[in-house]
């Protein structure tokens, strides 16, 4: 590394793509043209080996097979940095800036990290996550577009669930890594700048067809709280649990690896790292931003479900107040999980409405499976733009599919009485990511 | 066509609270309300018979009454079954609620009537219309007016208007639906909409919460203080699998004669907290040592016998408010002045 001093943040982070429409296993682990080959033992046994693990299965699910994923603890997109530092920090290196250089991302390909964890962490259990990748089910997880690595985690006897969920996470972000290495020396098919620079040719006077100035562009941040509920369920910022002090990044250090999932609660509505790495509200704030539509000033990083009632209010106190001085006039809000989670949500609205700041908050529903039930637990007075992302209590009938990963059979705080193998009925709350409240997906519900 | 009515023991004419006990009958005809719903209905429906029932009994009781009442609607061949109104009367909507879950399970045509914010409201099928109705029997006439029409529309099967038009409460059902962009793109649509003063529709409207001025205070030292929790602690084994979240049901268990609960004897089911504090002394959740030793000071007058508990994880405001109102009832009968509620 270069002795010379450079600042941060540099001009963007470079995201290049290599796009992945093929996944074969075979000798060894190759991106070529699309196709990405890998050598699961070899991978499996270096998992098994670095991450303290009894040992690893590698399986393939692709979009449209009859195949059905459970026991799904996180899922990951494959990255590597070119130069300019690592991914991860603080989990695959030390805690330290990112979102700038240039990242190798394999596109349209995630690892699933999958694996068996019982047991009670104060009172917290793992709870089942389903991903279908083809039928009714498919439409309701991000994850049925991938391409999915499935890593299917076996553990020792004596590990208890910190420490197997520890050792899926290390799995998870090493396969990541391990696999996007293969992109090392070959050429993206496109590479994104994701950057909040000044473009020089952006007009900054008046245009004539009433453009904005930079000047007026309205300026807005992203608030996106992470969770905690117990040592079992919890998000990290370079590579240590988020407390309830809110942390003001970079956007582009969002999408670098700079917050990792470690939420194994409802799956519905889990942010997976996969979320941070193409956090849809981040990609679509960059993208306006380029387009001359706003000024995209920052992201403040907090925390959910906070137990005391005090902290709760003082973390969406210091939230509003980091974003008002980043400049914001206006804010979006995103949400992890659900019950009191929407406390910390509508406590951080109306603290931002107080000082100032519109917001517009992503919330999915609890309205029951017929739709019947009051939808929020919770509402702040001037809580009057939200964004739906779906009831999670609307039920589902899971087709009997050819194959499951990543387990044997349904788990969780109340599993599902049926064979993995369906059919079963289940609410979209077992669907990874069904409603999940960054945004990535079409589904909200409507009065009908 | 032929109309079944049903009544509360008030507009049956039994008598008002003392007969809220009174177990169902039936009567030919129109009784009481329905004598002007009857005129209302002209030659186009015949009421041809009324069932009444206390509101305790509906309550305590609730599946026999309406499997009962529904069969006796069938035998007295009802084309469609009319419930209240009940205006604000909760017990009564709550019963008028259930005969019609039961009459649409069943296959029988129905209508209640209630004011909007009765909490039977929630617990009606939303394929059985709710016809507005005001806050008090005041309001008997203009709500009759409305009820008559949509009882026609409905024992023709006919389909009803909007319902701003036919006088019925607007009961939203969200449904899920694929939109054609994200929610994050419709959150930054929505956001330079709204930063713009430009008009923006949310997705998630606020909701109505209704007002609850708070009962007068009781001086303890003289009063009945009866214990309650949602914290879920119930007697070891949970004999009568209170639900450790969504609960569907209240419980009752006697502490008479008991100045603890031991964490052997006892244990805690919510599953929205950890629990671990609450069994290892329940004490904590259910303060009955600290209120025994209260009571033998005299600090407060007499304990109660009765614990009654539910768990308040995810339960809807709605199953919430008719527990309080069906544990209310109980309270009253057994002269309770005060409560002490302890949630989580």
């Amino acid at each position: 590394m270069s002795a010379d001093k450079t600042t941060w943040p540099g001009p963007g982070l470079d995201l290049a793509l290599y796009p992945v429409r093929k996944v074969a296993l075979g000798a060894e682990t190759r991106w070529q043209d699309g196709t990405l080959t890998v050598d699961a033992e070899g991978l499996a046994a270096r998992l098994g080996a670095d991450c303290g693990m009894a040992g690893a299965q590698v399986d393939v699910a692709r979009p449209g097979e009859s195949v059905r994923v459970l026991h799904v603890l996180d899922a990951v997109e494959p990255r590597c940095k070119r130069e300019g530092g690592g991914v991860f920090p603080g989990f695959l290196g030390r805690p330290g800036p990112c979102g700038t250089g240039t990242t190798h991302a394999l596109d349209g390909l995630a690892v699933l990290t999958c694996g068996d964890v019982p047991g009670i962490v104060d009172s917290q259990v793992v709870s089942e996550a389903i991903v279908d990748m083809s039928g009714p089910g498919a439409a309701y997880s991000p994850f049925a577009s991938t391409i999915n690595l499935v890593l299917t985690c076996r553990f020792h006897d004596a590990q208890g669930p910190l420490e197997r969920v520890a050792a899926a996470r290390r799995a998870g972000l090493l396969a990541a890594t391990l696999l996007a290495e293969a992109t090392r020396g070959h050429e993206p098919t496109e590479t994104r700048r994701y950057t909040l620079a000044g473009d020089a040719d952006t007009a900054q006077t008046l245009a004539p067809d009433g453009g904005t100035t930079e000047a007026e562009r309205p300026r807005v941040a992203y608030i996106c709280p992470g969770m905690n509920l117990s040592a079992l369920h919890q998000t990290y910022l370079d590579g240590v649990p988020l407390n309830c002090t809110p942390a003001v990044l970079h956007p582009a250090e969002l999408l670098d690896g700079a917050v990792v999932s470690g939420n194994h609660d409802i799956a519905a509505t889990r942010n997976p790292t996969y979320m941070y790495q193409r956090n849809p509200i981040v990609e679509e704030l960059f993208r306006r931003h380029a387009a001359g539509e706003l000024e995209f000033v920052g992201v403040v990083v907090t925390l959910c479900l906070i137990n005391a009632y005090v902290e709760k209010l003082r973390s969406a106190s210091l939230a509003a107040r980091a974003a008002r001085l980043l400049g914001a006039d206006g804010a979006i809000i995103s949400i992890e999980e659900c019950g009191h989670a929407y406390t910390d949500l509508m406590l951080t609205c109306q603290a931002c409405e107080d000082v100032g700041l519109k917001t517009v908050l992503v919330m999915a529903e609890s309205a029951g499976a017929a739709g019947d039930k009051p939808a929020a637990l919770a509402f702040a007075r001037d809580a009057d733009a939200l964004v739906s992302a779906g009831n999670m209590d609307e039920r589902l009938l899971l087709p009997a599919v050819e194959r499951v990963l990543g387990g044997d059979r349904f788990v969780g705080r109340w599993p599902l009485d049926a064979e993995a193998r369906g059919p079963a009925e289940t609410s979209l709350e077992n669907m990874l990511a069904a409603t999940c409240q960054v945004g990535p997906g079409l589904l909200r519900a409507e009065v009908s | 066509m032929r109309v079944v009515h049903y009544l509360n023991q008030f507009f049956g004419g039994l008598g008002a609270e003392a007969a809220a006990d009174a177990p169902l009958s039936v009567r030919e005809g129109a009784v009481g309300p329905g004598r002007a719903l009857q005129g209302l209905l002209g030659q186009q429906a015949t009421i041809v018979a009324t069932l009444i029932c206390g509101d305790n009994t509906a309550q305590r009781s609730g599946d026999e009454i309406t499997a009962e009442a529904v069969r006796l609607a069938r035998e007295h061949g009802a084309d469609v079954l009319a419930a209240g109104p009940a205006f604000q009367s909760g017990r009564y909507g709550l019963a008028c609620a259930a005969l019609a879950a039961r009459a649409q399970r069943e296959g029988l045509r129905a209508v209640v009537a209630m004011h909007p914010e009765n909490p039977g409201v929630s617990f009606c099928p939303t394929a059985v219309p709710v016809v507005v109705a005001g806050e008090n029997a005041a309001d008997m006439l203009e709500t009759l007016q409305r009820l008559a029409p949509l009882l026609l529309k409905v024992g023709r099967g006919e389909p009803l208007g909007p319902p701003a038009q036919d006088g019925y409460v607007e009961r939203e059902l969200r449904r899920n639906a694929f939109a054609t962009r994200t929610a994050a793109e419709r959150a930054v649509d929505m956001l330079l909409a709204k930063m713009a003063g430009r008009p923006f529709a949310t997705e998630l409207p606020r909701p109505r919460y209704g007002s609850v001025v708070p009962a007068p205070p009781v001086a303890p030292s003289a009063a009945r203080i009866a214990l309650i929790s949602s914290g879920g602690v119930v007697p070891r084994g949970n004999p009568d699998r209170l639900e450790a979240s969504t609960a569907t049901k209240w419980l009752a268990y006697s502490i008479a004669g008991r100045d603890s609960l031991p964490p052997d004897e006892y244990e805690c089911i919510h599953a929205g907290f950890d629990t671990f504090s609450a069994n290892r002394d329940p004490h904590r959740v259910v303060p009955l040592d600290v209120c025994r030793a209260l009571e033998a000071e005299g600090a407060i007058g007499a304990l109660d016998d009765t614990y009654y508990v539910t768990v308040g994880n995810l339960t809807p405001v709605a199953s919430a408010e008719r527990f309080a109102r069906e544990i209310a009832g109980r309270l009253r009968a057994d002269g309770v002045q005060g409560v002490i509620l302890t949630a989580t």
